[in-house]
């Protein structure tokens, strides 16, 4: 039997759990508007798409905008390329990001402060400012419209060493001292032991590169030149012109594209979530 | 002493003295690396693990930058001539008003923006963290308002913000029958004191889920030693969260505070798409917007490279200057479990 | 005698090379950054060009959006390696003035000359045809025809009924109908279009003094400001905002658009030429032109093949096959005279109003710096029409502002 006074307080809590869940079920209904909206949206006529105030169910599905977004650009060969550029940049970008992050976080070396802020001074410039250069220096490597060219230049992520320094920081000085003793080499210590621990850290890292990989458009639009060079986001820019946009078929289009990185996120997301936070080491 | 306990618990300070004997060696680390010739190898390891890194960034990076710099000492045209003119570029900047303007309009949105979307990240992560059922879908979600297309994002709000048929003026005019409230239509893009603050509240909107899962993330990771630690102590509720996720939470508060701040500065295509330029009376200029603007990319205006590349430099510099006192600021507050 | 052999054999063998060298394949790209609804008749127009001149091969290269095409533009101007021939903007190509290949002196006799009156200007640098206009829109005038059976004919017509049609309808004190509207962040365009109807300028012939506050300038925002009552000021797309709008001036290429937002509101839009001003009917045109370039990648063959295409394009029933298809405006005389043109304006009324007034259009100044005398303008008549300053201050501000862009 209950006490009143631990009723009382079962109540309270009950009272408690549901305010949580309606707090968490309004959060997610707000931040899944716009990818509803743009799923139903993918539905409609290019009238229905412009209405004001917005019509949220379309009388009439139509499931036609997705062929005729499809066959508007040649998504096919686009699909492919964003694929083997993500995936190919994402394995390039893991490697050099896990050779550096380890320097940075577990290695004293000389200028070490002064280069990790020089690397963080690498992000504060916009982007556009490096495009011209970028673009005369592909050139001259001979890799514009080429693979090379939307794949090598992306291979290092300063957002991904600050990230896996982070973690690779939380990993104790004492494990490698003991492997040092043991009279295993620093690179073997690195590979067998620091990655698995930190397997999950990687991944995330790893998702990250593939989503920007993914949704690069303006490198991708400069440094190429012919359709079977091209990735899904130029297929996407071409539903728009300076005088409005074909929304209906954009937002079909869209949903295609977010279609990969959902399913990877899907089937992923343990990893990724502990990826963030495993430190490693319990 | 618990464990709980130490997490807070401040480094002790070291007399003044021994830290000023150490000034010199941390003023000229060459010293120190001479008295040390293993540092010297284990230093070379480490530029050789760095090297395919800065490899690439010096070619991708590093080479444009500095060109970037250089040309801000130009009067730059797309073809030559190309006279060298000093720092008459960052004079110009300096002497007009639309710069410190878009100065202002980016350092009120930082302001806003960095702060409580980080704030609303902790609530949000905080929730998801409460052992609910329907994580993963809510976690999902979350990740959806990141990765959904910033077109219909600006599309979604621009309908929440519509003067006549938007929701959120719809609110207000319920409100508006209270009896001692008196709101009118507010035309949210189309007047000078809102359209930047519109802008904000959607990059809140967009950020807040992609840094609640990274927070959440770290606060999966607190180990359960932790918290029982505080029990023992009789910390639990709000004084367990203020008392051991927090603190715990640091790694990553501080890479989400640092990437937030420095993405934050370089604001520009959340104003666009959902402006459709810079907003009425250019109210919601910023930086970057305004170096667009220079460049000639933006509004049709002239093609201004060297000024354009002088307004780059400055902001470079304003960012660095503050993340690196951000930095050292907040370092040695970072616990790393 | 031997010599008159002599130089008729030279002769022969020139113009059998030449006639060599014309049936050489040659392949030149053309980069555009048209979406990819015009994509196909773009296509069809590259495609009946090649069958044309079957040793000529046009790649089509789209290059996203138009600041896209300008920021790749002018990273190829670095690199050297431009194209033959691109979609180019006026102010992209003020700057590049030196590496433009002229059109109009490899021009047949009258084509040049075909080119609408509005647009040679713009096109024109130094004297010399140099590039060709290839999409273009006019500024019209729009109206909700459930409201207005006579749209306006003159600028006092069109202030009384855009203060008529100011409306209050609830009586909850704030208007729920507004006259007229305009974007003027967006589009200074409109006030350029009403100092040309004032018969003023911004710059006097020669660009050596600002003009824009003489007599004409002051009439043209004087009317501006005097609409400011009667006016939804705004920085949003007036399509947004259709439904509470009597009439308005847009690009005739919006007409689709404003169409669906028009049905969407339920009410019928009318397209009409716009009030006639003190001094002229003009309207501003806006849109691309062709450029090729003349660069060391591009042969001389390239070159010239790039201007067959850019003289193909401007073919009567070329121009107007794009304009049937893509909601532009055909860019020559004889374009109007054609029966597949007559035949579509009167399949589409709308279209009536649009001919007539892309007749009287003008085009901007090629000056170099127009693009920051465009930002002061769209600046100051945001500043004014919202109230910030009064239209003579502001217009006194844009003159100034102006005349220190001429010292530079």
């Amino acid at each position: 039997m209950l006490t009143r006074s631990e009723a009382g307080q079962l109540a309270r809590q009950r009272a408690y759990r549901v305010l949580l869940y309606f707090l968490m079920f309004l959060g997610c209904a707000i931040m899944l508007l716009p990818f509803f909206w743009m799923l139903t949206t993918s539905l409609k006529t290019e009238a229905q798409a412009m209405r004001m105030p917005p019509m949220w169910i379309p009388s009439k599905l139509h499931w036609e905008n997705y062929i005729l977004a499809w066959n508007r650009a040649p998504f096919g060969r686009y699909f492919f390329n964003s694929f083997f550029v993500s995936i190919a940049s994402t394995v390039g970008e893991v490697f050099t990001t896990i050779l550096a992050a380890y320097a940075f976080a577990k290695m004293r070396f000389f200028g070490k402060n002064a280069l990790f802020a020089i690397l963080l001074g690498t992000m504060m410039i916009p982007g556009e400012m490096l495009l011209i250069p970028n673009y005369v220096t592909l050139t001259r490597l001979g890799w514009l419209d080429r693979y090379e060219g939307l794949i090598i230049p992306w291979i290092v992520s300063v957002f991904g060493i600050f990230l896996l320094r982070q973690f690779f920081r939380a990993i104790p000085d004492e494990l490698w001292d003991a492997a040092r003793i043991d009279g295993c080499r620093r690179s073997r210590f690195l590979w067998r032991i620091v990655v698995p621990l930190s397997k999950p850290a990687i991944f995330t890292v790893g998702l990250f590169k593939f989503l920007g990989s993914w949704n690069a458009y303006q490198w991708v639009l400069l440094m190429t030149n012919s359709e079977k060079m091209r990735t899904i986001p130029v297929g996407l820019a071409t539903f728009s012109s300076d005088i409005g946009t074909a929304y209906h078929l954009l937002m079909a289009a869209s949903v295609m594209a977010i279609v990969p990185i959902l399913v990877l996120f899907f089937f992923t997301q343990k990893q990724f979530i502990q990826g963030i936070a495993r430190t490693g080491i319990k | 002493m618990n464990d709980a306990a130490r997490v807070r618990e401040k480094k002790p300070r070291r007399p003044l003295g021994e830290r000023l004997r150490e000034l010199p060696a941390r003023l000229n680390p060459v010293a120190s690396y001479r008295r040390n010739p293993t540092l010297w190898k284990e230093s070379g390891t480490a530029y050789l693990y760095l090297l395919p890194a800065l490899a690439v960034l010096s070619v991708f990076v590093f080479y444009p930058f500095f060109s970037a710099f250089r040309i801000s000492l130009f009067k730059w045209g797309l073809l030559p001539p190309r006279p060298y003119v000093g720092l008459a570029n960052y004079q110009y900047i300096f002497h007009d008003k639309y710069f410190w303007r878009a100065l202002w309009h980016t350092l009120y949105y930082v302001a806003v923006t960095v702060p409580v979307t980080l704030f609303l990240a902790i609530l949000v992560a905080s929730l998801l963290n409460k052992g609910l059922k329907f994580l993963s879908f809510a976690r999902t979600s979350f990740f959806l308002s990141y990765i959904s297309p910033i077109v219909a994002i600006a599309m979604v709000w621009r309908w929440m913000y519509n003067a006549d048929y938007g929701l959120i003026n719809y609110f207000l005019s319920l409100l508006d029958r209270l009896p001692f409230l008196e709101l009118n239509a507010i035309q949210w893009l189309n007047d000078p004191k809102y359209a930047l603050n519109a802008v904000i509240v959607l990059s809140i909107w967009h950020f807040v889920g992609y840094q609640a899962i990274i927070l959440l993330a770290g606060m999966q990771n607190i180990e359960q030693q932790y918290y029982d630690a505080a029990k023992v102590d009789g910390a639990s509720g709000f004084r367990a969260w203020w008392h051991v996720t927090i603190p715990l939470l640091t790694p990553q508060l501080f890479f989400v505070f640092i990437i937030s701040l420095i993405g934050s500065f370089k604001v520009f295509t959340e104003v666009n798409i959902l402006l459709s330029g810079s907003g009425p009376l250019r109210s919601a200029e910023t930086i970057v917007y305004y170096i667009l603007r220079l460049s000639g990319r933006v509004d049709g205006g002239t093609q201004h490279l060297g000024r354009a590349a002088a307004a780059s430099v400055v902001l470079f510099g304003i960012i660095f200057a503050l993340t690196v006192f951000q930095m050292t600021v907040t370092q040695r507050k970072v616990h790393y479990q | 005698m031997l010599r008159n052999v002599m130089v008729g054999l030279l002769a022969v063998l020139l113009l059998g090379a030449a006639a060599v060298a014309a049936d050489e394949p040659v392949t030149i790209e053309f980069w555009h950054a048209m979406s990819s609804g015009h994509q196909p008749n773009l296509q069809k127009l590259v495609d009946d060009f090649m069958v044309a001149y079957p040793h000529i091969t046009v790649t089509p290269v789209y290059q996203g959006s138009y600041s896209s095409l300008q920021g790749k533009i002018n990273a190829a101007v670095a690199a050297g390696n431009l194209p033959a021939i691109a979609q180019v903007y006026e102010n992209w190509i003020t700057p590049l003035e030196s590496i433009l290949y002229p059109i109009g002196p490899h021009m047949a006799p009258g084509e040049a000359e075909d080119i609408i009156d509005g647009l040679v200007p713009s096109n024109t640098f130094n004297g010399v045809l140099t590039t060709v206009p290839f999409n273009k829109s006019i500024m019209v005038l729009y109206y909700n025809a459930d409201l207005i059976a006579t749209p306006p004919a003159t600028w006092a017509e069109f202030y009384d009924v855009a203060k008529s049609l100011t409306a209050d309808l609830d009586g909850d004190g704030t208007i729920d109908r507004y006259g007229t509207a305009l974007r003027p962040a967006a589009n200074p365009e409109q006030f350029l279009t009403f100092l040309d109807q004032a018969g003023g300028s911004i710059l006097n012939a020669d660009w050596t003094e600002v003009t824009i506050n003489d007599a004409p300038g002051m009439a043209a925002i004087q009317f501006c400001g005097s609409l400011i009552p009667y006016t939804f000021v705004t920085s949003e797309y007036i399509s947004d905002h259709i439904g509470k709008i009597a009439m308005f001036i847009d690009t005739s290429a919006g007409y689709p658009y404003n169409l669906t937002a028009a049905n969407n509101a339920g009410f019928q839009l009318g397209v009409a030429m716009l009030p006639v001003g003190p001094v002229t009917q003009g309207s501003m045109i806006q849109g691309t032109n062709l450029a090729v370039f003349d660069v060391p990648n591009q042969t001389q063959a390239q070159k010239d093949a790039a201007v067959l295409l850019a003289r193909f394009m401007l073919r009567a029933e070329n121009t107007v096959f794009w304009a049937t298809k893509s909601g532009y405006q055909p860019v020559t005389k004889s374009a109007y005279e054609l029966q597949a043109w007559k035949d579509f304006v009167a399949a589409n009324p709308y279209q009536q109003a649009m001919s007539a007034q892309m007749l009287l259009g003008f085009s901007q100044i090629l000056h170099p710096n127009y693009g920051d005398m465009r930002t002061v303008l769209s600046t100051k008549f945001d500043e004014i029409m919202r109230g910030a300053v009064s239209p003579l201050d502001g217009l006194n501000d844009m003159a100034a502002e102006i005349e220190l862009l001429l010292e530079e």
